[in-house]
Protein backbone atom coordinates (compact mmCIF):
# COMPACT_ATOMS: atom_id res chain seq x y z
CA UNK A 1 0.00 0.00 0.00
CA UNK A 2 1.23 3.34 -1.08
CA UNK A 3 0.52 6.95 0.51
CA UNK A 4 0.84 9.99 -1.53
CA UNK A 5 1.98 12.76 -0.31
CA UNK A 6 -0.88 15.26 0.51
CA UNK A 7 0.81 18.48 -0.40
CA UNK A 8 1.54 17.09 -4.08
CA UNK A 9 -2.10 17.10 -4.94
CA UNK A 10 -3.03 18.32 -8.51
CA UNK A 11 -2.71 17.26 -12.11
CA UNK A 12 0.51 15.18 -10.77
CA UNK A 13 -1.41 12.94 -8.53
CA UNK A 14 -4.15 12.16 -11.03
CA UNK A 15 -0.92 10.44 -13.55
CA UNK A 16 -0.50 7.62 -10.91
CA UNK A 17 -1.65 4.53 -11.75
CA UNK A 18 -4.41 2.46 -9.61
CA UNK A 19 -4.86 5.70 -7.60
CA UNK A 20 -8.33 7.61 -6.88
CA UNK A 21 -9.30 10.47 -5.45
CA UNK A 22 -11.04 11.27 -1.84
CA UNK A 23 -11.32 13.91 0.93
CA UNK A 24 -10.78 13.16 4.34
CA UNK A 25 -11.60 15.81 6.91
CA UNK A 26 -11.59 18.42 3.98
CA UNK A 27 -8.46 17.78 2.38
CA UNK A 28 -8.24 16.14 -0.76
CA UNK A 29 -6.40 12.83 -1.07
CA UNK A 30 -4.84 9.92 -3.60
CA UNK A 31 -5.18 6.74 -2.22
CA UNK A 32 -5.02 3.25 -4.36
CA UNK A 33 -8.04 1.85 -5.75
CA UNK A 34 -9.41 -0.81 -3.42
CA UNK A 35 -8.56 0.83 -0.29
CA UNK A 36 -10.98 0.26 2.86
CA UNK A 37 -11.65 2.79 5.28
CA UNK A 38 -9.61 0.27 7.80
CA UNK A 39 -6.64 0.81 5.40
CA UNK A 40 -6.66 4.49 5.21
CA UNK A 41 -7.02 4.55 8.98
CA UNK A 42 -3.88 2.50 9.31
CA UNK A 43 -1.98 4.75 7.02
CA UNK A 44 -2.93 7.51 8.62
CA UNK A 45 -1.82 6.45 11.73
CA UNK A 46 -5.06 6.52 13.56
CA UNK A 47 -5.97 3.99 16.11
CA UNK A 48 -9.65 2.72 14.51
CA UNK A 49 -10.80 3.03 18.69
CA UNK A 50 -12.29 6.54 20.02
CA UNK A 51 -12.70 7.79 16.18
CA UNK A 52 -16.15 7.43 14.33
CA UNK A 53 -15.99 7.41 10.53
CA UNK A 54 -18.58 9.25 8.37
CA UNK A 55 -18.52 7.73 4.56
CA UNK A 56 -20.44 10.43 2.98
CA UNK A 57 -22.58 11.75 5.31
CA UNK A 58 -22.79 7.69 6.79
CA UNK A 59 -21.46 6.86 10.02
CA UNK A 60 -19.56 3.52 9.95
CA UNK A 61 -19.65 0.53 12.15
CA UNK A 62 -16.55 0.29 13.70
CA UNK A 63 -16.73 -3.43 12.67
CA UNK A 64 -17.23 -2.61 8.91
CA UNK A 65 -14.03 -0.38 8.97
CA UNK A 66 -12.31 -3.05 6.73
CA UNK A 67 -14.56 -3.89 4.68
CA UNK A 68 -16.08 -0.66 3.50
CA UNK A 69 -14.19 -0.23 0.53
CA UNK A 70 -13.65 3.68 -0.45
CA UNK A 71 -14.39 5.20 -3.68
CA UNK A 72 -13.55 8.17 -6.01
CA UNK A 73 -15.18 11.16 -4.45
CA UNK A 74 -15.83 9.66 -1.44
CA UNK A 75 -15.70 12.14 1.44
CA UNK A 76 -14.86 11.09 4.57
CA UNK A 77 -14.45 12.37 8.13
CA UNK A 78 -12.40 11.48 10.94
CA UNK A 79 -13.93 12.08 14.08
CA UNK A 80 -12.28 12.14 18.00
CA UNK A 81 -12.50 14.11 20.86
CA UNK A 82 -11.08 17.20 21.67
CA UNK A 83 -10.74 19.36 25.18
CA UNK A 84 -14.12 21.41 25.18
CA UNK A 85 -16.25 22.95 27.51
CA UNK A 86 -19.52 24.94 25.93
CA UNK A 87 -17.40 27.20 23.37
CA UNK A 88 -17.56 25.91 19.62
CA UNK A 89 -14.84 25.60 17.18
CA UNK A 90 -13.36 23.42 13.95
CA UNK A 91 -16.51 22.80 13.03
CA UNK A 92 -16.97 19.45 10.19
CA UNK B 1 -24.01 13.62 56.92
CA UNK B 2 -24.30 10.67 54.85
CA UNK B 3 -25.44 8.90 51.64
CA UNK B 4 -25.82 12.32 49.73
CA UNK B 5 -24.59 10.61 45.99
CA UNK B 6 -25.48 12.39 42.92
CA UNK B 7 -27.34 10.00 40.58
CA UNK B 8 -27.62 11.04 37.09
CA UNK B 9 -30.00 9.00 34.43
CA UNK B 10 -28.92 5.60 37.12
CA UNK B 11 -25.04 6.20 37.64
CA UNK B 12 -23.71 7.38 40.47
CA UNK B 13 -20.85 10.37 40.54
CA UNK B 14 -18.75 10.89 43.72
CA UNK B 15 -18.13 15.00 42.76
CA UNK B 16 -20.81 17.16 42.28
CA UNK B 17 -18.37 19.72 40.19
CA UNK B 18 -18.25 18.96 36.47
CA UNK B 19 -15.61 20.71 34.08
CA UNK B 20 -14.75 21.06 30.89
CA UNK B 21 -11.81 20.16 29.09
CA UNK B 22 -11.13 23.37 27.02
CA UNK B 23 -8.79 26.27 26.77
CA UNK B 24 -5.88 24.57 28.85
CA UNK B 25 -2.36 24.70 28.18
CA UNK B 26 -1.68 21.63 27.08
CA UNK B 27 -3.09 18.25 28.39
CA UNK B 28 -1.16 17.69 31.60
CA UNK B 29 -2.59 21.06 32.91
CA UNK B 30 -5.86 19.82 31.80
CA UNK B 31 -5.56 16.80 33.62
CA UNK B 32 -3.66 18.41 37.05
CA UNK B 33 -6.78 20.79 36.78
CA UNK B 34 -9.34 18.11 36.41
CA UNK B 35 -7.93 15.91 39.21
CA UNK B 36 -7.53 19.38 41.40
CA UNK B 37 -11.62 19.85 40.99
CA UNK B 38 -12.35 16.04 41.93
CA UNK B 39 -14.18 16.08 39.18
CA UNK B 40 -15.27 12.45 37.87
CA UNK B 41 -17.16 13.95 34.93
CA UNK B 42 -15.61 15.82 31.86
CA UNK B 43 -16.92 17.71 28.86
CA UNK B 44 -14.96 17.11 25.67
CA UNK B 45 -15.85 18.34 21.71
CA UNK B 46 -16.49 16.43 18.68
CA UNK B 47 -13.71 17.27 15.82
CA UNK B 48 -11.95 16.37 13.43
CA UNK B 49 -8.89 14.09 13.55
CA UNK B 50 -5.93 16.15 12.92
CA UNK B 51 -4.56 14.17 9.97
CA UNK B 52 -2.24 16.03 8.79
CA UNK B 53 -0.16 16.22 11.94
CA UNK B 54 -0.31 13.10 13.79
CA UNK B 55 2.14 13.88 16.50
CA UNK B 56 -0.68 15.61 18.28
CA UNK B 57 -1.63 13.68 21.34
CA UNK B 58 -5.23 12.37 21.88
CA UNK B 59 -7.02 13.69 25.14
CA UNK B 60 -8.37 10.69 25.62
CA UNK B 61 -4.93 9.20 26.17
CA UNK B 62 -4.85 11.54 29.45
CA UNK B 63 -8.02 11.05 30.79
CA UNK B 64 -8.98 7.14 31.34
CA UNK B 65 -12.44 6.33 29.87
CA UNK B 66 -12.71 4.32 32.76
CA UNK B 67 -11.53 6.53 35.44
CA UNK B 68 -13.57 9.38 34.04
CA UNK B 69 -17.18 9.84 32.41
CA UNK B 70 -16.33 11.44 29.96
CA UNK B 71 -19.74 13.42 28.75
CA UNK B 72 -19.30 14.86 24.53
CA UNK B 73 -21.38 17.35 23.96
CA UNK B 74 -22.47 19.52 20.78
CA UNK B 75 -21.03 22.84 21.20
CA UNK B 76 -21.08 24.78 18.28
CA UNK B 77 -24.03 23.62 16.72
CA UNK B 78 -26.55 26.05 15.49
CA UNK B 79 -28.98 23.78 13.43
CA UNK B 80 -31.16 20.43 14.94
CA UNK B 81 -29.94 18.65 12.09
CA UNK B 82 -25.82 19.43 13.09
CA UNK B 83 -26.36 18.94 16.91
CA UNK B 84 -27.50 15.53 15.70
CA UNK B 85 -24.84 14.49 13.37
CA UNK B 86 -22.36 15.77 16.34
CA UNK B 87 -24.33 13.87 18.77
CA UNK B 88 -24.51 10.23 16.35
CA UNK B 89 -20.58 10.67 15.85
CA UNK B 90 -19.88 10.76 19.55
CA UNK B 91 -21.37 7.64 20.30
CA UNK B 92 -19.89 5.93 17.33
CA UNK B 93 -16.61 7.41 19.02
CA UNK B 94 -17.51 4.68 21.59
CA UNK B 95 -17.70 6.02 24.62
CA UNK B 96 -21.08 6.08 25.45
CA UNK B 97 -24.65 6.88 24.74
CA UNK B 98 -24.57 10.14 27.28
CA UNK B 99 -24.70 13.83 25.33
CA UNK B 100 -24.45 17.21 26.69
CA UNK B 101 -26.58 18.53 23.99
CA UNK B 102 -26.13 21.98 22.91
CA UNK B 103 -28.11 23.64 19.88
CA UNK B 104 -26.98 27.64 20.16
CA UNK B 105 -29.23 30.03 19.09
CA UNK B 106 -27.17 33.40 18.79
CA UNK B 107 -23.62 33.81 17.88
CA UNK B 108 -22.93 36.82 20.75
CA UNK B 109 -24.33 35.64 23.36
CA UNK B 110 -24.06 31.32 22.85
CA UNK B 111 -27.93 31.07 24.65
CA UNK B 112 -29.49 28.34 23.19
CA UNK B 113 -32.45 27.58 20.86
CA UNK B 114 -34.52 25.77 23.49
CA UNK B 115 -37.17 25.47 20.96
CA UNK B 116 -34.20 23.44 18.63
CA UNK B 117 -33.15 21.74 21.91
CA UNK B 118 -36.54 20.30 22.36
CA UNK B 119 -37.12 19.22 18.52
CA UNK B 120 -33.33 17.59 18.83
CA UNK B 121 -33.50 15.90 22.24
CA UNK B 122 -36.78 14.48 21.23
CA UNK B 123 -35.01 12.94 18.69
CA UNK B 124 -31.89 11.52 20.42
CA UNK B 125 -33.85 10.03 23.21
CA UNK B 126 -35.40 7.83 20.87
CA UNK B 127 -32.63 6.55 19.28
CA UNK B 128 -31.69 5.75 23.20
CA UNK B 129 -29.28 8.76 24.21
CA UNK B 130 -29.01 9.98 27.78
CA UNK B 131 -29.80 13.48 26.89
CA UNK B 132 -28.02 16.12 28.92
CA UNK B 133 -29.63 19.32 27.54
CA UNK B 134 -27.57 22.85 28.02
CA UNK B 135 -31.05 24.95 28.68
CA UNK B 136 -32.10 28.35 28.97
CA UNK B 137 -32.67 29.67 33.00
CA UNK B 138 -36.43 29.32 31.84
CA UNK B 139 -38.60 26.98 33.89
CA UNK B 140 -40.94 26.08 31.29
CA UNK B 141 -38.62 24.56 28.93
CA UNK B 142 -36.74 22.87 32.04
CA UNK B 143 -40.24 21.01 32.38
CA UNK B 144 -40.58 20.40 28.67
CA UNK B 145 -37.01 19.01 28.35
CA UNK B 146 -37.93 16.97 31.35
CA UNK B 147 -41.56 15.82 30.38
CA UNK B 148 -39.39 13.81 26.70
CA UNK B 149 -37.34 12.19 28.86
CA UNK B 150 -34.32 14.43 30.01
CA UNK B 151 -32.83 12.72 33.15
CA UNK B 152 -31.18 15.74 34.37
CA UNK B 153 -31.41 19.54 33.30
CA UNK B 154 -28.30 22.01 32.60
CA UNK B 155 -29.40 25.32 32.59
CA UNK B 156 -26.77 28.38 31.92
CA UNK B 157 -26.07 30.58 34.77
CA UNK B 158 -24.80 33.42 32.51
CA UNK B 159 -23.55 33.23 29.05
CA UNK B 160 -20.59 30.72 28.21
CA UNK B 161 -17.63 31.92 29.31
CA UNK B 162 -18.78 35.43 30.62
CA UNK B 163 -18.12 34.57 33.91
CA UNK B 164 -21.09 36.99 35.21
CA UNK B 165 -22.80 34.07 37.88
CA UNK B 166 -25.66 33.18 38.33
CA UNK B 167 -27.97 36.20 36.88
CA UNK B 168 -31.05 35.06 37.08
CA UNK B 169 -31.19 33.19 40.84
CA UNK B 170 -35.00 33.32 41.35
CA UNK B 171 -36.00 31.14 37.90
CA UNK B 172 -33.43 28.91 39.21
CA UNK B 173 -34.92 28.32 42.31
CA UNK B 174 -38.12 28.19 40.22
CA UNK B 175 -36.69 25.69 38.26
CA UNK B 176 -35.60 23.77 41.30
CA UNK B 177 -38.92 23.48 43.38
CA UNK B 178 -40.52 22.78 39.45
CA UNK B 179 -38.84 19.82 38.54
CA UNK B 180 -37.55 16.32 40.37
CA UNK B 181 -34.58 15.39 38.40
CA UNK B 182 -31.26 16.86 38.51
CA UNK B 183 -30.50 20.35 37.78
CA UNK B 184 -26.36 20.68 36.71
CA UNK B 185 -25.65 24.52 36.39
CA UNK B 186 -23.90 24.51 33.47
CA UNK B 187 -21.84 27.77 32.18
CA UNK B 188 -21.46 31.62 33.50
CA UNK B 189 -19.87 30.74 36.82
CA UNK B 190 -17.21 33.48 37.15
CA UNK B 191 -15.63 32.68 40.82
CA UNK B 192 -16.16 30.00 43.80
CA UNK B 193 -18.83 32.00 45.61
CA UNK B 194 -21.20 31.46 42.01
CA UNK B 195 -20.49 27.74 42.60
CA UNK B 196 -21.44 27.65 46.19
CA UNK B 197 -24.61 29.60 45.30
CA UNK B 198 -25.88 27.37 43.18
CA UNK B 199 -24.98 24.23 44.86
CA UNK B 200 -27.07 26.60 48.03
CA UNK B 201 -30.42 27.17 45.84
CA UNK B 202 -30.67 23.18 45.65
CA UNK B 203 -28.95 23.02 42.35
CA UNK B 204 -27.50 19.47 42.23
CA UNK B 205 -24.16 19.77 40.45
CA UNK B 206 -22.14 22.75 38.59
CA UNK B 207 -20.19 22.45 35.38
CA UNK B 208 -17.77 25.24 34.39
CA UNK B 209 -14.78 25.25 32.06
CA UNK B 210 -14.03 28.68 31.81
CA UNK B 211 -14.27 29.66 35.35
CA UNK B 212 -11.45 27.55 35.60
CA UNK B 213 -9.44 27.48 32.46
CA UNK B 214 -9.05 31.28 32.79
CA UNK B 215 -8.22 32.10 35.63
CA UNK B 216 -4.66 32.93 36.48
CA UNK B 217 -3.61 29.95 38.17
CA UNK B 218 -6.60 27.11 36.95
CA UNK B 219 -5.36 24.45 39.26
CA UNK B 220 -5.64 26.41 42.36
CA UNK B 221 -9.14 27.78 41.06
CA UNK B 222 -10.30 24.20 40.61
CA UNK B 223 -9.67 23.59 43.98
CA UNK B 224 -11.29 26.35 45.22
CA UNK B 225 -14.16 25.28 43.14
CA UNK B 226 -14.25 21.73 44.54
CA UNK B 227 -14.74 23.48 48.14
CA UNK B 228 -16.96 25.84 47.02
CA UNK B 229 -19.37 23.20 45.68
CA UNK B 230 -18.90 20.56 48.54
CA UNK B 231 -19.55 24.32 50.78
CA UNK B 232 -22.55 25.15 49.15
CA UNK B 233 -24.48 21.72 48.91
CA UNK B 234 -23.22 21.04 52.79
CA UNK B 235 -25.02 24.41 53.43
CA UNK B 236 -27.88 23.84 51.37
CA UNK B 237 -28.69 20.06 53.04
CA UNK B 238 -27.96 21.79 56.74
CA UNK B 239 -30.60 24.44 55.97
CA UNK B 240 -29.63 27.77 56.34
CA UNK B 241 -31.76 30.26 58.96
CA UNK B 242 -34.79 32.80 57.92
CA UNK B 243 -33.73 36.01 56.81
CA UNK B 244 -34.88 38.55 59.54
CA UNK B 245 -34.87 42.51 59.23
CA UNK B 246 -33.76 42.70 62.39
CA UNK B 247 -31.77 41.61 65.28
CA UNK B 248 -31.65 38.22 67.65
CA UNK B 249 -28.97 38.41 70.32
CA UNK B 250 -27.13 35.30 70.06
CA UNK B 251 -25.94 35.50 73.80
CA UNK B 252 -27.94 34.68 76.78
CA UNK B 253 -29.49 38.40 78.58
CA UNK B 254 -29.51 36.26 81.76
CA UNK B 255 -26.46 37.15 84.55
CA UNK B 256 -25.95 40.50 83.25
CA UNK B 257 -24.58 42.81 85.86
Amino acid sequence: MRVLDPECSGPAQREVEGSIKIRVNGEQRAISVGMTVGQLLRDLQIGPERVAIELNLQIIDRREFDQRTLQEGDRVEIISFIGGGGEGMGQL
Amino acid sequence: MTDDRLIVAGREFKSRLWVGTGKYKDFIETKKAIDAAGADVVTVAVRRVNITDRSKENLLDYLDPKKYTILPNTAGCYTVEEALRYARLARAAGVSDLIKLEVIGDERTLFPDTAGLIEAAKILIKEGFVVLPYTNDDPVVAQKLVDIGCPAVMPLAAPIGSGLGIRNPYNLKIIREMIKVPIIVDAGVGTASDATLAMEYGCDAVLMNTAIAGARDPIAMAEAMKYAVEAGRLAFRAGRIPRKLYATASSPIEGML
